[in-house]
């Protein structure tokens, strides 16, 4: 029984190093398995070291550079993601003038439209894009939603609704992003301040701020209370009156001018806040 | 004997390196003392300020700054102080806007008002925009709002980022 258990064991322990010595003569720097790898870090998210990868695999294919187009349209993409336009737009652009064939060319043009439309080059990316695809009609309605787009961005709403009112996909979503867009909540600062000097942090609950406004009303209120004692306990020769009055007006107006502040932040941040939901769409739906 | 010597010199070295994690924990969670960034020197009575009230008004936040403020432990929310906060509002925008922004500054310096800003991890203090953002007549092609920020309002946000 013994024996035959060390038999099993020596058995076990020799299939296993032979296993782990055929795994060991994987053949790693194959061009297939290198772009295996380069996918398998792309998938992963981990875009530098994938464009890294795919360069490498570039170096040991031998059909380079006659079908290389897909690996730099690979490499432009992962720069793209890790949101370095500069390097991307080069080799979508390194596509677009040498493969004049490929049938990445369109894409390659979309994609340099995205890239410049993320950068915020709004009026270059639509120049590209309108040049390119007014002929083509394959891509054009993927344009067209790039060119609408820039032009949301740029807040140039008809030109927007024109570009969405011609065939373009996800048009129910595009038209809801036009709306938001054109009726962004605001807030009139003048307005914002005269709640304030009404009725102290009343500006700061008009700018969807009722935390602030609460503690700006109990503190104005308090130290104007305080000076009020003090004025009535001892005349106008009342320190503590002076003291807390002083404050107490300082708050004040300090209040008012934190709430017409707080509006024109308000308003700047829904603008920020539709932009960046733009620049969602355009990293979710342009990839 | 050998077995013996082997385990407690590796029941020593697992000791002591939990105990210095744990340490380190405490240190992470608990600052005692909190780093802050030093401030240059910056006398109230420099030369080049000529305006007599903001020498006036930033040397007295730079009295209570050296002499008031430092016998307490660090209270603000912000990660820019209010004092610094309105000493540098003072010196750039003047005194009556500088005081007013630190007036409203300091009404808006309380908890429950934390969720309106982001929070750095390292201090776990909040990151109010910078002076700039709140002076009145602000030129927004030239000091726009960041935008980083906007987005991180209420959730962690790196400042070196």
């Amino acid at each position: 029984m013994r024996h035959l258990m060390k038999t099993i064991l020596v058995i076990v322990l020799y299939l296993t190093l032979s296993l782990k010595g055929e795994e060991q003569s994987t053949e790693y720097f194959k061009p297939a398995n290198i772009r295996r790898f380069a996918d398998y870090l792309f998938g992963e998210e981990q875009y530098i070291k994938a464009a890294g990868e795919y360069g490498r695999y570039l170096f040991t294919e031998d059909s380079f550079p006659q079908n290389a187009d897909s690996i730099f349209f690979r490499i432009a993409l992962c720069y793209r993601l890790d949101k370095n336009y500069k390097n991307s737009i080069n080799y979508f652009r390194k596509i677009a003038d040498e493969y004049p064939e490929s049938p990445l060319l369109e894409d390659s043009y979309l994609e340099i439209g995205t890239c410049y439309s993320l950068q915020d080059s709004f009026e270059l990316s639509n120049k590209i894009l309108e040049s390119f695809f007014l002929e083509k009609p394959t891509e054009k309605s993927r344009a067209g939603e790039l060119i609408a787009l820039n032009h949301m961005q740029t807040k140039e709403w008809d030109k927007a609704r024109e570009f969405l009112n011609s065939p373009v996909s996800n048009k129910k979503q595009l038209f809801s992003l036009l709306e938001k867009g054109e009726n962004l909540p605001k807030k009139n600062k003048f307005a914002s301040g005269l709640f304030s000097a009404v009725i102290p942090g009343s500006g700061k609950f008009y700018c969807n701020r009722p935390a602030d406004g609460f503690h700006s009303f109990a503190t104005v209120s308090l130290t104007c209370w305080q000076a009020y004692e003090g004025f009535e306990e001892d005349g106008i020769h009342s320190v503590k009156g002076w003291i807390f009055g002083v404050f107490g007006g300082l708050f004040y107006l300090g209040n008012i001018y934190g709430s017409v502040v707080a509006a024109d932040i308000y308003n700047e941040e829904q603008e920020i806040m539709f932009k960046l939901s733009v620049k969602k769409y355009l990293n979710e739906n342009f990839k | 004997m050998v077995n013996t010597t082997i385990l407690l010199l590796s029941l020593t070295l697992l000791s002591s390196s939990e105990t210095e994690s744990r340490l380190d924990f405490l240190i992470r969670t608990n600052p005692i003392i909190e780093e802050r960034p030093d401030e240059p020197f910056h006398s109230p009575l420099d030369l080049k300020e000529t305006s007599e009230v903001k020498l006036a008004f930033s040397g007295l936040i730079r009295f209570y700054q050296i002499y008031i403020s430092s016998q307490d432990i660090p209270s603000c929310n912000f990660n820019l102080t209010c004092s610094r906060f309105m000493r540098k509002a003072i010196e750039e925008h003047g005194a009556f806007h500088g005081i007013l922004m630190g007036s409203d500054r300091l009404q808006r310096c309380f908890g429950p008002g934390r969720k309106y800003y982001p929070k750095d991890i390292k201090t776990g203090h909040v990151i109010d925009y910078p002076v700039e953002i709140y002076y009145i007549g602000r030129n927004k092609n030239e000091f726009p709002l960041p935008e980083d920020m906007c987005s991180h309002k209420g959730t962690v946000y790196k400042l070196d980022k």
